[in-house]
């Protein structure tokens, strides 16, 4: 792969000229990660520099209800100042790879007091090549949104990257869900939260080749709020990792943190949690927990929280279990006249289940647990 | 309808049960009874079905079937249940979808029609009201959170619901107070009929003082050392399980 030569070769709006050279250059400098590299120790990506990607252009569908603004990066350079203005000295490389390649963009916005009645949209397809979707979202302040990306990947590169910035008193709910099989997709969502701001996110995976996710919510007022919901799928020799740091940065702010894993086949998965309680950052409520379920014993998950710890006044817990089945449960399914399938159906399921209730919205999480359902039979017969 | 013959069996290498003999005709409740450790919890879980306890010697036969030979999903179907010393708690499975699963699983198995959640609940409702459950027992999840009592009153719901031939109920009473012991027996009482059987697996006399056996056995070290009806158990209250297996011995 000479990403020199793509990156010399893309085309981006000129305004974000500057921008993308810098980022480029950093990227070239730094390359690919290294499992050498802690954070890539368990996923190793070098795999990509032996293709030949094209960049290729995502399919974006867009559903926006009354009060969401969403226009194309290029129409809205003024108002994307804000999120682009360090992206060049960023260290994730993918993320830099994103901004070298930034051109399918949109900005996202919900004014001061806007509560649109339903959710914004966001279907991104893709089937081969290499796509940077970009989102960036601004919402005011007592405002409230539900925003959903869902990528549908056949095979291909996606890294998408996306930035949300929540205003003073405002409830977001974020769910980001991908829906992979063979493909590559390594992924970063950045979420800023003022005063007494509430999100909550769920990240929801369903395989793909190598899925990598790096979340940070920087908690930057005091009363925010995050809970952060994961479920992640996977079976075959998929291989997904999920990275995420909560930095609460000022006092009185409370973070739920619950990643579940499920993993048949000889998949793989990595769990890292990171917790960053700056100094002032007193009465700090920080909860984490990361549970897998292997259904195979050739499955893998490498799990670990990452707690730092400056302040003395705080409340910070993190439990991470991996089991298999409880036989227990199974029999009693079992001897009230469920078949063993059946009943080990029920129990996976319920689990998923922990998350995807979750979820607020209703037709969405009606969505997710159709999708869990459709999921589960195919991980559970190679299990058998 | 239950015939057991020199029954042995146990866990990793471990013999618990050493020859058990016994029969259970349609219609009949019988007691076993027995200190702890004599393997009274080992013979109700070999005839649900669990894997752990592994046959040795000896058979099980049910309605002339061999039942070691069924899964316990199969012998579920069969008409067998057994309510749990210690029900499982299952976070995220509600009570109600739990239920009317294996309500259907054992209809299927029969040839009739499945229920839908409406038919579930006006089937449920006049087994709700005999074993004193409130609604929303049946949203939450199963046994999660719940009180002993209200986990065993669950499990003779569970058996209201399932209408089995043969039941074991493995130390029902157990853990109860007065009031639920009540509640639960009058309950395994209102469920007798001609047609189905019940083991009730228990150490105390009490719970006999409400659901009156036809028969009692006293199990010792994996041993029915003694035999009788009601009488035994009494004489076992008073006397200890030290003097009737002294006796029998």
């Amino acid at each position: 792969m000479d990403w020199e030569a793509l990156l010399a070769s893309a085309e981006g709006p000129p305004g974000l000229a500057t921008l993308r050279r810098a980022a480029g250059a950093r990227f070239l400098e730094r390359g690919l990660p290294s499992p050498r590299d802690e954070a890539w120790r368990y996923t190793d990506t070098r795999f990509l520099a032996q293709q030949e990607l094209q960049l290729v252009r995502p399919v974006i569908e867009i559903d926006a209800p009354d009060g969401v603004h969403v226009r194309p990066l290029e129409e809205a350079l003024d108002a994307a100042e804000p999120f682009l203005a360090a992206e060049a000295e960023r260290e994730l490389p993918f993320r830099l790879l994103n901004t070298a390649l930034l051109r399918d963009g949109l900005l996202v916005e919900v004014e001061d007091g806007t509560t649109p009645e339903k959710a914004l949209q966001l279907t991104i397809t893709t089937t081969h090549g290499l796509a940077v979707p970009r989102l960036l979202v601004a919402v005011g302040e007592n405002a409230r949104l539900t925003l959903v990306e869902r990528y549908r990947a056949g095979s291909g590169v996606c890294l998408p990257v996306t930035q949300l910035s929540v205003g003073r008193g405002s409830r977001v709910e974020h769910l980001r869900i991908h829906y992979g099989s063979s493909d590559v997709h390594i992924g970063c969502v950045e979420v800023q939260q003022q005063r007494d701001s509430f999100v909550a996110s769920h990240l929801l995976t369903f395989g793909g080749r190598l899925v990598r996710n790096d979340l940070s919510f920087h908690l930057l007022g005091s009363g925010a709020e995050v809970q952060l919901n994961g479920l992640y799928l996977a079976d075959g020799k998929q291989h997904v990792d999920n990275h995420t740091t909560v930095e609460h940065a000022v006092p009185h702010c409370d973070s739920r943190e619950t990643y579940r894993g499920i993993l048949g086949g000889k998949a793989s998965a990595v769990f890292n949690g990171r917790v960053h309680v700056h100094p002032d950052a007193q009465r700090t409520d920080a909860q984490q927990s990361n549970q897998n379920l292997l259904l195979t014993d050739d499955a893998i998950i490498h799990t670990k929280p990452e707690l730092e710890i400056y302040a003395d006044d705080v409340k910070c817990t993190h439990g991470a279990t991996i089991g298999q089945l409880d036989r227990e449960a199974l029999f009693y399914l079992q001897s009230r006249g469920l078949a063993h399938d059946e009943a080990r159906r029920m129990l996976v399921d319920s689990f998923a289940a922990e998350i995807v209730r979750r979820i607020g919205d209703e037709p969405l999480r009606n969505e997710l647990t159709e999708a869990v359902v459709a999921r589960l039979p195919g991980m559970l017969a190679e299990a058998a | 309808m239950l015939e057991i013959r020199g029954l042995e069996a146990g866990v990793k290498g471990k013999t618990i049960l050493k020859g058990i003999d016994l029969v259970v005709n349609a219609g009949e409740v019988h007691a076993i009874m027995g200190p702890n450790g004599s393997g009274k919890s080992t013979l109700a879980q070999v005839i649900a079905g669990r894997e752990q306890f592994v046959v040795s010697a000896g058979s099980v036969k049910y309605d002339g079937r061999d039942l070691l030979e069924l899964a316990p999903d199969e012998r579920a179907c069969a008409g067998i249940f057994m309510a749990f010393q210690y029900p499982v708690e299952i976070p995220g499975v509600s009570n109600s979808y739990f239920l009317r699963s294996a309500l259907n699983a054992q209809r299927r198995a029969r040839g009739e029609q499945e229920l839908d959640a409406f038919e579930f609940l006006a089937f449920i409702q006049d087994r709700m009201a005999l074993l004193n459950l409130q609604d929303e027992l049946l949203n939450r999840p199963v046994n999660d959170g719940f009180s002993g009592g209200e986990k065993k009153r669950n499990e003779i719901f569970q058996m209201a619901v399932l209408e089995p031939r043969l039941a074991v109920l493995d130390e029902t009473d157990s853990g109860l107070d007065i009031d639920a012991l009540r509640v639960v027996a009058s309950g395994i009482n209102s469920l007798r009929r001609d047609d189905n059987a019940t083991i009730v697996v228990t150490h105390y006399q009490r719970l006999l003082n409400y659901v009156v056996p036809d028969f009692v056995h006293i199990l010792v070290d994996g041993r029915i050392v003694r035999s009788g009806d009601r009488q035994l158990a009494l004489d076992l209250e008073e006397q200890g399980y030290d003097r009737i297996a002294a006796r029998a011995a």
